[in-house]
């Protein structure tokens, strides 16, 4: 039977009214904890887990799924909404989609999130059809790759700069500090703990992340009387026509952008996210409005993220490899339910992998459909006046890093850094250069020594390669070129500004 | 000015207009028009020393990277030691923050709204921010999560949010009691309890 005809069957045993019941409830649970400060969907999977025990094992499956993308979804919102993204992808999201809701334009930045979520996720699912092929390329990269994919990701750095790449640079490297902090991925030595056991694991990126955003966000809020005394404006719920046209280049492009991603191992949302977010950024006419409610800043890296989350099940299903902690989870669950996801799974059971599959695509059309009329009551949230929204978010941000691990410690962490993130923004340090280097960092730094453990210390390993050395002149090509784009584009811009004033 | 925009500028006063800032399309020519339009925040000179100073910092912390660099060893044998990745990011940081100094002293800086200090009311929302939140974790482990944040949210919506009192404590009570009976008997975390033995006693 050929692929397509097994994905109708599929689409057949999934809509059945258990399994949509389940899908619908995974899709609220999983929106309701990823709204959550600190919630994303891998501790929304972990969290809700034990609610699918009394299900069979494709009912769990279809269960668990649907709370993943109901969780990821959840994030853009309090992303959107907060500017406190509720997991590492959805942190592009809040450069313009906060933004884009302070200007009273939150119901159509969540209703372009949730519409390119979904396309996002039907592109994903349809790459189910060309699985394998493109899996096994995926797997093709080792050490070597991983490094180079990791240059390339910093060369994002360049991109997300602003006006001045010094400090972008600084911002950058500092989050690639903090993921220093921890045991040693190579030889187990702790490096920079002071003698705290807390730090051994490292920094919790999430407690990072809410504090260096969500922090230092609340607290430039209350700075200045009419920022603090201003109820947060509610437009228009619906995007204009205007929106839509400037949404469909940044979901076409992202949707892809973020399937390749999502086929590779350890590939991390917020890279994913933040090289839609630049991309769109560099081929886009208003590069101006960026960072100031540009719709094109959320359409594009809410389908890559959401597209990446599909495609990194591929190579669960097909190869029985978890690309993230989410679909590790999954593959627990998987193993749990008496399942072995790789290549068996869709010759022992293939209705069972195809009956999943589909209950992505209606999980995800019921996600839209429950999504749309509910963006009134999220976008109605912010009527609430600000001084009980500040301290009510601040009350969710604590007890969010407070359940990260149950300790006291993570809530310092959070504090901390939203107190760092507070001055960086008074000496206008941009704070996205860090959230993108602080998930690589790791990366970076453990292919790095792998690769050049290999080569017993020959750098020529990372160009002998094909891919990697074409993800370093990509690189280098992304920097050179963003870095003559804005010297060429200021003296333009200084040279008119002579002439004007000589006119005037 | 154009028409375009004078109605990007009038979206940005107005927002509740129908007025589309998505209509405005910039190009360098309108870049250096709205330069001259709308002047930046100055570049004081306590904004320079702001930024000397955050150079300094940025330096100080790559210093310190690069010394205990060194102390983890950069070599293990034929392979990168520990320590050979905080001292390329060190280095990295101390070149970044000396460049910083150098740009705040004799460089062409621009200056956004984000870096303007908070009024006397923003400063004392500020520090009750502080203190509430420094007693928040001292008393934590004492009274447990529902009295804490109970007081906490309390003390926000009061002393930083100059809300009504009954108002406050019904919203303090509503999110804790709430948020604990979410987070532990629908989400199954754990939150602790008080560790006075009649506040237990009674489930707070």
């Amino acid at each position: 039977m050929d692929t397509f005809s097994q994905l109708l069957n599929g689409f057949g045993a999934v809509l059945s009214l258990e399994n949509l019941l389940l899908a619908l409830l995974g899709c609220v649970l999983g929106m309701l904890t990823g709204i959550l400060p600190g919630f994303g969907p891998a501790a929304a999977v972990a969290v809700l887990l034990p609610v699918t025990f009394a299900l069979g094992p494709v009912p769990a499956i279809i269960m668990l799924a649907a709370i993943m993308y109901g969780a990821s979804y959840g994030g853009s919102i309090t992303a959107i909404l907060l500017n406190v993204p509720g997991e590492t992808s959805s942190v592009a999201t809040t450069l313009d989609g906060y933004q884009m809701a302070l200007r009273g334009r939150a119901g159509p930045a969540l209703t372009i999130a949730a519409i390119g979520s979904f396309i996002g996720c039907v592109v994903g699912i349809l790459g189910f059809l060309v699985a394998v092929p493109v899996s096994r390329f995926a797997l093709s990269f080792g050490a070597p790759e991983f490094f180079s994919l990791t240059v390339l990701g910093l060369s994002l750095v360049i991109a997300l700069a602003g006006k001045s790449l010094v400090k972008a640079m600084i911002s950058g490297t500092i989050g690639l500090v903090i993921s220093i902090v921890g045991l040693d991925p190579m030889t187990g030595v702790p490096r920079f703990t002071f003698g705290e056991a807390q730090l051994l694991d490292g920094i919790n990126f999430i407690a990072v992340v809410m504090g260096i955003f969500g922090v230092s966000e609340l607290l430039a809020s209350v700075e200045h009387n009419h920022k603090f005394g201003r109820a947060l404006k509610v437009g228009k719920i619906w995007p204009t026509r205007t929106d839509f046209r400037r949404s469909w280049g940044p979901i076409a492009r992202g949707a892809p952008l973020g399937f390749f991603f999502g086929l590779l191992p350890g590939s991390p949302g917020a890279a994913t996210s933040f090289a839609s977010y630049a991309l769109e950024r560099s081929v886009s006419k208003r590069k101006h409005e960026f960072g100031k409610g540009a719709i094109e800043g959320v359409a594009g890296p809410e389908t890559a993220n959401n597209s990446l989350a599909i495609a990194g099940m591929i190579p669960l299903f097909t190869l029985g490899v978890p690309t993230s902690a989410t679909t590790a989870i999954l593959m627990g669950a998987f193993i749990i339910n008496g399942l072995l996801p790789g290549p068996l799974l869709f010759q022992d059971h293939p209705d069972v992998a195809w009956t999943i599959i589909a209950s992505m695509f209606i999980g995800n059309v019921i996600l839209l459909i429950l999504n749309i009329p509910l963006i009134r009551v999220w976008v109605t949230f912010l009527k609430t006046p600000f001084p009980v929204l500040y301290a009510v978010v601040f009350g969710f941000m604590i007890l969010g890093a407070y359940t990260l691990d149950g300790s006291i410690f993570n809530v310092g962490v959070l504090l901390i850094f939203g107190v760092i993130g507070y001055l960086m923004r008074k000496i206008d340090i941009p704070l996205a250069p860090m959230a993108l280097t602080i998930v690589l960092g790791d990366l970076m730094e453990s292919n790095m020594r792998r690769a050049l453990t290999i080569s017993r210390g020959d750098i020529g390993i990372f160009f002998e390669s094909p891919i990697s050395l074409t993800l370093l002149i990509g690189a280098v090509l992304a920097i050179v070129g963003a870095l003559v784009g804005r010297s060429l584009s200021r003296r333009k811009t200084l040279r008119l500004l002579e002439e004007s004033k000589q006119a005037a | 000015m154009n028409k375009e925009h004078s109605n990007q500028r009038s979206f940005e006063q107005h927002p509740e207009s129908e007025v589309e800032i998505s209509d405005v399309v910039f190009t360098p020519e309108e870049a250096a028009e709205e330069i001259l339009e709308n002047p930046e925040i100055p570049v004081t000179t306590a904004y320079r020393r702001a930024n000397q100073w955050g150079g300094v910092v940025v330096a100080l912390l790559g210093l310190g990277l690069v010394w205990g660099g060194f102390d983890l060893g950069l070599m293990r044998g034929q392979a990168l030691g520990p320590g050979m990745f905080p001292v390329l990011m060190g280095s990295l940081l101390i070149g970044l923050g000396l460049l910083l100094v150098l740009t705040a002293t004799w460089g062409r800086m621009e200056r956004s709204g984000d870096t303007l200090l908070p009024d006397s009311q923003g400063a004392k929302r500020l520090l009750w921010t502080a203190v509430l939140t420094i007693v928040l974790l001292w008393v934590f482990p004492w009274f447990g999560y529902q009295l804490s944040m109970t007081v906490y949210i309390f003390g926000m919506l009061v002393l930083v949010g100059a809300r009504k009192i009954i108002n406050s404590l019904i919203i303090a009570l509503v999110f804790s009691v709430g948020s604990y009976w979410l987070f532990t008997a629908a989400l199954g975390l754990y939150l602790p309890l008080s560790s006075i033995f009649f506040l237990r006693a009674i489930g707070i």
